[in-house]
């Protein structure tokens, strides 16, 4: 067993909320993209 | 090595599960999610399938026989809905669920309250789905593509239909992004992207395809939507819009979907063969790049689905061409698993049987794609029963032969106890004798003309359909073997090593059987992961 110490748990911590938001706003932005796309289009 | 990794630890990993309905309403631990996503998809798999039943006993012989033409519609449409986003989907998040914290030395997902979310969206998404066969005007019958204007005819059930698939996308991108940022931030020190399962691998890059194609298809229908009701003209000729941009979006998503529905079985697949085999996986890297590859083409093709519609002939030739390279990356890989049976010790256990069955089975489906991304050949087959043989055959002994496989492979670890050998077998031999029966004479059907989707044909076509529903009802009969093996193993199966098959390797193998309910609260040593990944 190699346990993470206090400092390597925070850093894991910021990297998943920050990989989370980052993924969340990408699915985001191809839902309205494709919206406003097809709005321009038509 | 059991002193590493049972839960006798006095930290904070003692607990247990809670008891009774609390441990599943409001679970958060990844083996019990898994298993949530697991029965919830073998569940949808039988009411998918019994829908099948439905279709196939129908069209036993010509004429009108047991269901009105708009019901037949119905069930062709929620038997691929279900299938498609009730059974395989969710039966690879419940495989994901299960494996991939174990096999990167994480202790549980990175987002546990997330991955209960995305579960139980999911029963409210079928129920609603599932219930507009009670509303009156009937469940959706335009087809699981939703092609408008077709589609907003629908009736009552239009809107829940949308509703049920946002909730459905709104699942699988939260499980997605769970997976990715597990993936890359929860790996155990060592545990680098290169030599870690192909499993992960193929999960990593399937939901990254999950985050970027979902959302398009929640895009589309909720377009659909606002033509339906707020007066809106996207889709709408008389308004100015373009029905066939539907088309162009649709399988915008459409198509990379295919891919989200087989890559996790490459994944698994690329696991099976080298354990059965006791060999190391010919050329991993290559696996890794081929996956990538496939799913980067799986963007660019889209319109090879929609030949018929008419397109400009640079447009005809791009996506002819663009289709069939995707066959290269997928050779890669058929050619690697066969290099890593080549005089390997091959022992034929049930999964490995399924493995091979897969490959075979999935080839022939490869291959009339092929035939399919030929424009004038397109035009003949096009929304023949041709095309039913091809993505059935890619779908069936493809991407559930490889969930069944992943399953009874998985099964020992995750029970502790072996699942009964003879059973397992009876359930492969009947279940790729009687698909063979089932999809194959629909490829002669398509080739003379018989067009899907229908509920009556011309009686030339009588002796084929025939056989394909006789090898439905044997399909459909075999299956129910599947969750009494389970059922038996769990009650009554002896009792299995931690490294269950003696060719495995990979960090889930360096666990207890079953493994305890918190593993890896610690990350495994160098030593582990060295052992757990040695080849």
């Amino acid at each position: 067993m190699n346990p993470l110490t206090p400092d390597q748990v925070n850093e894991r911590r910021a990297k998943v909320r920050r990989s989370t938001i980052i993924l969340s706003l990408v699915a985001l932005a191809f839902y309205v993209g494709f919206i406003v796309m097809s709005v321009a289009r038509s | 090595m059991a002193h590493d990794t049972t839960a006798t630890h006095d930290d904070h990993d003692h607990h247990g599960p809670a008891h009774g309905w609390r441990r599943w309403v409001y679970a958060t631990n990844h083996k019990d999610i898994g298993t949530m996503y697991l029965v919830f998809a073998c569940l949808m798999f039988f009411i998918g399938g019994f829908m099948a039943m439905i279709i196939r006993a129908e069209l036993f012989q010509p004429g009108l026989q047991i269901v009105n033409p708009q019901f037949f519609n119905s069930m062709t449409t929620m038997h691929a809905l279900i299938m498609i986003f009730g059974a395989v989907m969710p039966a690879w998040t419940g495989l994901a669920n299960w494996m991939i914290p174990m096999q990167v030395g994480a202790p549980d997902m990175a987002l546990p309250r997330l991955n209960n979310f995305s579960f139980w969206i999911l029963p409210f998404a079928f129920t609603l789905l599932i219930s507009t066969l009670f509303i009156p005007g009937g469940a959706p019958a335009g087809g699981w593509t939703m092609y408008p204007p077709l589609v907003l005819q629908g009736g009552n059930s239009f809107p829940m239909m949308v509703f049920a698939i946002h909730l459905m996308g709104a699942s699988s991108i939260l499980g997605s992004i769970n997976v990715v940022v597990t993936i890359m931030n929860m790996r155990a020190p060592g545990v680098g992207l290169l030599n870690m399962p192909l499993f992960c691998w193929s999960w990593l890059i399937t939901a990254y395809l999950l985050i970027a194609t979902m959302p398009v298809l929640a895009g589309a229908v909720t377009m659909l939507l606002t033509d339906h009701f707020f007066g809106t003209s996207f889709f709408s000729a008389s308004g100015g819009g373009d029905p066939v941009m539907f088309q162009h979006i649709f399988w915008f998503f459409g198509h990379p979907e295919v891919y989200i529905l087989i890559l996790p079985a490459f994944g698994i697949m690329s696991e099976i063969i080298p354990t059965f085999s006791r060999k190391p996986l010919f050329g991993y890297d290559a696996m890794v790049y081929a996956t990538a590859a496939i799913a980067f083409l799986s963007f660019i093709v889209w319109a090879h689905h929609m030949f018929t519609v008419g397109m400009p002939l640079a447009g005809q030739l791009f996506f002819t061409l663009s289709t069939m390279m995707i066959s290269i990356p997928t050779g890669v890989k058929v050619f690697n698993w066969t290099a890593t049976m080549w005089k390997g010790s091959l022992t034929f256990e049930t999964p490995m049987l399924f493995a091979l069955s897969f490959l075979f089975l999935f080839s022939i489906g490869g291959f009339s794609g092929l035939m399919l991304a030929v424009v004038p050949a397109d035009f003949q087959y096009h929304d023949t029963y041709f095309v039913v043989a091809h993505f059935h055959y890619v779908l069936v002994p493809g991407a559930i032969f490889a969930i069944m496989g992943g399953v009874y492979y998985w099964l020992p670890k995750w029970t502790g106890k072996m699942y009964d050998e003879k059973l397992g077998k009876l359930h492969f031999w009947l279940s790729t004798i009687f698909v063979n029966v089932l999809f194959f004479p629909q490829h002669f059907l398509g080739l003379a003309g018989m067009p899907r989707r229908i509920p009556d044909y011309a009686v030339q076509f009588t002796d084929w359909n025939m056989v394909s529903s006789l090898g439905a009802f044997g399909f459909g009969a075999s299956q129910l073997l599947f969750p009494y093996i389970i059922w038996k193993c769990i009650k009554a199966g002896q009792k299995a090593a931690d490294r269950s098959w003696e060719g495995a390797h990979g960090l889930e193998w360096e666990l207890s059987s079953p493994p305890p309910y918190h593993s890896w609260t610690d990350p495994p040593s160098r030593e582990v992961i060295a052992k757990g990944v040695e080849h």
